[in-house]
């Protein structure tokens, strides 16, 4: 009998145990408020350890799929950028387009309220010494350009053709020391000499100290001058400097910003006399 | 055939400056830089020839005067009497130092402007007024700009020379 036992041992105890496990089972059927002490402890021991290897495998999978992403993303990373700088160039491509078109809209709409005939220029070149107010011009004697053609812009009269070759022409400022235009004050009707000054700025002379000058006032081209048509827009009266002397000095801002000419409308001579 | 090719390269060396200073001031009209005025102080410099001193004045203001609204002459006038000093300059003080060449180009190009606009004034019988300001900040800006560019040059024609 002993020797039974002893050789089955393994048996008999998987078969208490497997009872004890229905006892267990069988006891706990109807009272499930409770988790089991036993389960309990069993969890405590378990869930930590499931944590951790499940928080790993995680965590590796993370490395692994982003050391993936990251492979593509790089790449990915890359075509974009180039696509963005690609963007971006289109862009300020367009701006710039826009910005032309609206420069040529308002040169359009000028161009079809002016009576005068005249040839549309672009600048193509500044001055080459520091010291004028000159800006070579795209059209010459083949466009019909001569000496002495004014220059307008919708602000305004930008200057007058002093050198002209078969296809281009050099455009003197009204800014220019060497400039003079023929102008009048337009509630005044007084009559003067326009000079530049050089960096956007220019003066009247020649308007005496008894006319009554008011800041603001426009001041327009007399025509007087043959260049000039009469009453094209030349600039503002910004201040007066009266004095005792037969003559005032009027300092005028120029209406058109004739530092940031692209596209001039050369007025033709002929047309002007 | 070596001094040939770098002869032409100066001559395109003249007409290139010139081209680009027209191109600069068409957008920005308040370019200080006399790019045309450093060629010719460069020529003098490394040429050490006044033929070639006033040759490539005469040259650089005749392209300037062309294209602008002055008179033909001013500019040639101006930049061939800069040019001799510089000549004359460097006979007596060999401008090879960075300080003397820097003091070199800051007094050319103040002389320039002050000989070009007393040109003017005499001659054309301007009353303008004299920039200070501007002539001060136009001879800093050369002198500055000049001395890398004159190294440039330098690599440039030694190059060529090879």
């Amino acid at each position: 009998m002993k020797q039974f036992f002893k050789s089955r041992r393994e048996w008999i105890l998987l078969v208490i145990v497997l009872f004890a496990h229905l006892v267990l089972l069988s006891t706990r059927l109807n009272s499930s408020k409770d988790t089991p002490l036993i389960r309990s402890w069993a969890m405590e021991v378990i869930a930590p350890t499931l944590k951790r290897f499940v928080g790993s495998v995680s965590y590796l999978s993370r490395i692994w799929y982003g050391y993936v992403d990251l492979r593509n993303v790089r790449e990915e990373n890359r075509i974009l950028s180039s696509q963005a700088e690609d963007y971006r160039r289109m862009i300020i491509a367009y701006e710039e387009k826009i910005k032309e078109l609206r420069r040529l809209e308002v040169l359009s709409e000028l161009e079809l309220n002016l009576t005068l005939p005249h040839i549309r220029a672009r600048v193509i070149g500044g001055d080459p010494t520091q010291w004028y107010g000159s800006r070579i011009l795209d059209q010459g004697l083949d466009a019909g350009i001569t000496k002495d053609c004014a220059a307008i812009i919708a602000d305004g009269v930008v200057g007058r053709i002093v050198q002209v070759s078969k296809k281009s022409s050099i455009l003197q400022l009204i800014t220019d020391f060497d400039s003079g235009v023929g102008v009048l004050l337009e509630n005044s009707r007084a009559q003067g000499v326009l000079k530049g000054e050089g960096r956007g700025a220019a003066f009247v002379e020649y308007i005496g100290s008894n006319e009554k000058v008011v800041v603001g006032e426009k001041v327009l081209t007399s025509g007087l001058d043959q260049i000039y048509p009469k009453g094209l827009l030349v600039g503002y009266v910004i201040s007066t400097s009266p004095s005792k002397q037969v003559f005032q000095k009027i300092d005028v801002t120029i209406s058109a910003n004739v530092q940031k000419l692209e596209e001039v409308l050369v007025l033709k001579k002929e047309a002007q006399s | 055939m070596r001094n040939l090719l770098r002869s032409s390269a100066l001559v395109t060396l003249i007409v290139l400056t010139v081209v680009i200073q027209v191109l600069v001031t068409r957008y920005y009209p308040r370019f200080f830089l006399d790019l045309p005025l450093l060629s010719v102080l460069y020529l003098t410099i490394a040429k050490e020839d006044l033929l070639w001193t006033v040759c490539a004045g005469t040259a650089v203001g005749f392209l300037q005067d062309s294209l602008s609204s002055g008179p033909l002459g001013i500019s040639g006038f101006t930049k061939i009497l800069i040019g001799c000093l510089a000549y004359m300059t460097n006979a007596v003080i060999a401008v090879d130092r960075v300080t003397t060449r820097w003091g070199m180009l800051f007094i050319a190009s103040l002389l320039g402007a002050f000989l070009f606009l007393g040109l003017r004034i005499m001659f054309l019988n301007r009353n303008e007024m004299i920039d200070g300001t501007r002539i001060l900040l136009s001879g800093l800006v050369n002198a500055s700009v000049g001395l890398p560019l004159f190294y440039i040059f330098d690599k440039l024609f030694q190059s060529t020379n090879e």
